[in-house]
């Protein structure tokens, strides 16, 4: 399942790497918008399989940022 | 020796200050110490702050009118820029490179809770009457609800020049007090239940689109209110640059170093208006109180057709981006998104409340143009 941007912003951290399990609601990255930090959590247990964002990138809206197998 | 010490001490700034100047220090380091250790909107803040102390250091001739003989102060020379109405249109421009107006092209119905908002403004203006003051003063005073500074300087400096820095400032304060001021007003009209509803994206925004709508808009709103075209026009070209895709240097510009070198100016001249003698009346403070009045009643007149809106479409827009509508780009769209996130932290507001946010400030511009066609 593929976590998308909800608003355009900047990655601030990145919480998580390659082959980490996660549970619903861990958090992933911290997406800063108009000087919002936003959480972006993930929406369903599994293992993280791709990260497509790095620290300080910019990021569209509905761009894919994190993938999780399930 | 002690007639040569009274003689220096004469000639020095402290002879002539007087309580009104040390009350307005104190509100110029009050603004200061707002914008240092609150972050209260620091970049409006601080140079108001600053200019309001400048301004009340007396003898200092900053202020001294200049003419063809004379040499005037420089805060003269430089408020020429918020007396001629030069500055705000130059902000405009800035602001239009800087947004983005995806949001309302993807969700054209939120251009209504931008338009509710600013019934605040016509609320305020029989208020300002009844309270003596004239309907140019009046539409000066109820501008400041439409919770934009640029616009309210730029209509008070044309309908009531001489009330130009108590709307300045009171303008520019509520703008940063935004997240305060706003809050209250939005839990106090709707449920947690509402608060909470997470709304769905609708659909993508071509880049002609993109192009199109501030051609369109100059066009269509300039004509129907030729006064607005200094706000609206600076605006919608400002945006053009941005959106054309074709001048990054000058949208880069216009919305960086051009806009950051005016605010300065702007904020600094808007502080040096807070003259004691300007400002220590009952006038002013009742302009203040107006000015407040104005935009709560704003912020309540968006969220209320925010949940008409909410019914209308079967809880799928969460009334709060109504209170997005009274502009204070973007401030007010932030604080949107964080009430949204307090009632459900799965919630991101801060899109949608954009919507109603860029509507806000087209919306703002356009009472402007209205009042000053009508109002003078």
């Amino acid at each position: 399942m593929v976590v998308r941007s909800p608003m355009p912003g900047t990655i601030i951290s990145v919480n998580v790497k390659v082959g980490d399990s996660v549970k619903a609601g861990d958090v992933l990255l911290i997406l800063e918008s108009m000087k919002i930090k936003n959480e972006i959590k993930a929406p369903q247990d599994g293992k993280i399989s791709e990260v497509l964002v790095t620290e300080g990138q910019y990021v569209k809206r509905r761009e894919t940022l994190v993938d999780i197998e399930g | 020796m002690l007639e040569r010490i009274l003689d220096f001490f004469s000639f020095t700034g402290f002879a002539h200050l007087y309580w009104g100047n040390a009350v307005m220090l104190l509100v110029g380091g009050l603004l200061i110490y707002l914008a240092i250790r609150k972050h209260y909107e620091p970049l409006l803040l601080l140079p108001i702050g600053f200019g309001v102390i400048l301004t009340n250091l007396p003898i200092t001739g900053l202020l001294v009118t200049g003419s063809e003989i004379e040499l005037g102060g420089l805060l003269y020379y430089l408020g020429l820029g918020v007396k001629l109405a030069i500055f705000p249109p130059i902000i405009f421009l800035g602001i239009g490179a800087l947004t983005d107006f995806t949001p309302l092209l993807v969700n054209p119905k939120t251009f209504f809770l931008g338009a509710a908002a600013q019934i605040g403004i016509f609320a305020t203006v029989f208020g300002a009457l009844a309270l003596g003051f004239s309907l140019p003063e009046a539409g000066s005073i109820g501008i400041i609800g439409g919770a934009d500074g640029p616009t309210a300087i730029y209509t008070a400096a044309l309908l009531a020049p001489h009330l130009l820095g108590p709307v300045a400032v009171a303008a520019y304060s509520y703008m940063a007090m935004v997240p305060i001021i706003q809050p209250p007003i939005m839990r106090l009209l709707t449920s947690k239940r509402e608060r909470a509803i997470v709304m769905e994206e609708s659909r993508c925004v071509s880049r002609l689109e993109l192009i199109l709508f501030p051609i369109v808009v100059t066009i269509l709103v300039v004509l129907l209110l030729p006064k607005a075209a200094p706000l609206i026009g600076m605006l919608m070209f400002g945006n053009l640059l941005r959106e054309s895709g074709v001048v990054e240097r000058l949208a880069r510009t216009a919305g960086g170093a051009l806009i950051n070198i005016v605010t300065i100016f702007l904020c600094v001249c808007v502080g040096s208006m807070m003259g004691a003698e300007a400002v220590l009346n009952v006038k002013v403070l009742e302009l203040f109180a107006l000015g407040i009045f104005a935009f709560g009643f704003g912020t309540a007149g968006g969220v209320l057709i925010g949940k008409l809106m909410c019914w209308l479409t079967g809880g799928k827009v969460n009334p709060l981006i109504g209170a997005a509508g009274v502009s204070a780009l973007p401030m007010a769209a932030r604080v949107v998104h964080v009430e949204g996130q307090r009632a459900n932290p799965e919630n991101f507001l801060l899109q949608h409340a954009m919507g109603p946010n860029v509507a806000g400030v087209i919306g703002s511009a356009a009472v402007a143009g209205l009042f000053i066609s009508f109002l003078t």
